[in-house]
């Protein structure tokens, strides 16, 4: 393999990746704590809301993003094996699981309207269990526009795979977009035990 | 290669082991130790493996670790009000300090 980027470029591409991580774990964190202390205030109604949501979307989903996750360490280590066309292969593994993730959801929000849980006037709850869910979409949305451009990035790193198909430069863009993707399916990690797992039934 | 399918395995594994955990009624506080710790597990496993945390550059895991301190800083410095009040004194409405 022969390559035209120095290694130490490729560090300092990763590191200006993980600064920018470091807003994003900021990001979501101070809405985690606004959260957690809106939990601790009103834990039982908190606890009743998470038990109108479908544990079993939520797992499937889980899932999905960790299989995706597994998909684009593979394609990262392809891409550094100068195996662009597996490479890409591999991301658009991970970009349909990732579309797949986006449509469960959609089916989640669409019963969530169904049920009455959308957190508007017309709420058919209590109300901090109104809270549970103002933070619930705010949260899952938020997270659901990080996958959105996560699979921009995805597809313009397969595109550049496919262009270095010679096997000529690893690039660092897939290994940057690979570290993005894993990061959105670290914040998933944390937001399915909070919003899904914590449960009780009415 | 094959360290990236096991690792996928033990976190699909960590996966199935919490959703079984809901479904066993725990206390709340098991419950959420539990459900915090499996999801801490997941987290060590995607950012040492996954995204390379265990070999990188010693300025990439430090800006990794950073990130990390500032979010439990954050979030311990707003839930300590919580933690240190007496069970016996709930946190009290604003309108009931007006004399």
């Amino acid at each position: 393999m022969t390559t035209t980027r120095s290694d130490g470029e490729l560090d300092a591409a990763r590191l200006g990746m993980w600064v920018f991580l470091a807003t994003e774990v900021l990001f979501f964190g101070a809405l985690l704590t606004a959260f957690s202390a809106y939990r601790w205030a009103h834990a039982r109604a908190f606890a009743l809301a998470a038990g109108r949501m479908r544990l079993r979307l939520g797992a499937l989903n889980t899932g999905v993003l960790l299989t995706s996750s597994l998909s684009m360490a593979a394609a990262v280590h392809l891409a550094r094996e100068g195996r662009a066309r597996a490479a890409a292969r591999a991301l658009l593994a991970t970009g349909l699981m990732g579309g797949a993730f986006l449509a469960v959801k959609g089916v989640e929000y669409a019963g969530h309207v169904r049920d009455g849980l959308w957190p508007g006037p017309a709420f058919a709850g209590a109300g901090p269990e109104r809270l549970f869910f103002a933070f619930y979409f705010c949260l899952t949305g938020l997270h659901a526009l990080h996958v959105i451009v996560g699979l921009a990035a995805v597809g313009a790193a397969g595109a550049s795979c496919l262009r270095r198909a010679d096997g000529s430069e690893p690039g660092a863009l897939v290994e940057n977009v690979g570290l993005y993707w894993h990061f959105v399916d670290v914040v998933w990690i944390w937001l399915f035990p909070l919003l899904y797992l914590l449960r009780s039934a009415r | 290669m094959k360290a990236l399918l096991g690792t996928w395995l033990a976190l699909l594994a960590l996966l199935a082991l919490t959703v079984a955990l809901a479904g066993a009624r725990l206390a709340p506080p098991a419950a959420l130790a539990a459900a915090l710790a499996a999801a801490a597990a997941k987290t060590a496993l995607v950012l040492l493996i996954f995204m390379e945390l265990g070999r990188s550059r010693w300025a990439q895991r430090l800006a990794a670790a950073a990130s990390f301190l500032m979010m439990a800083i954050l979030l311990l410095g707003a839930l300590d009000d919580y933690w240190t009040r007496p069970e016996d004194a709930p946190p009290r409405a604003p309108a009931e300090r007006v004399p």
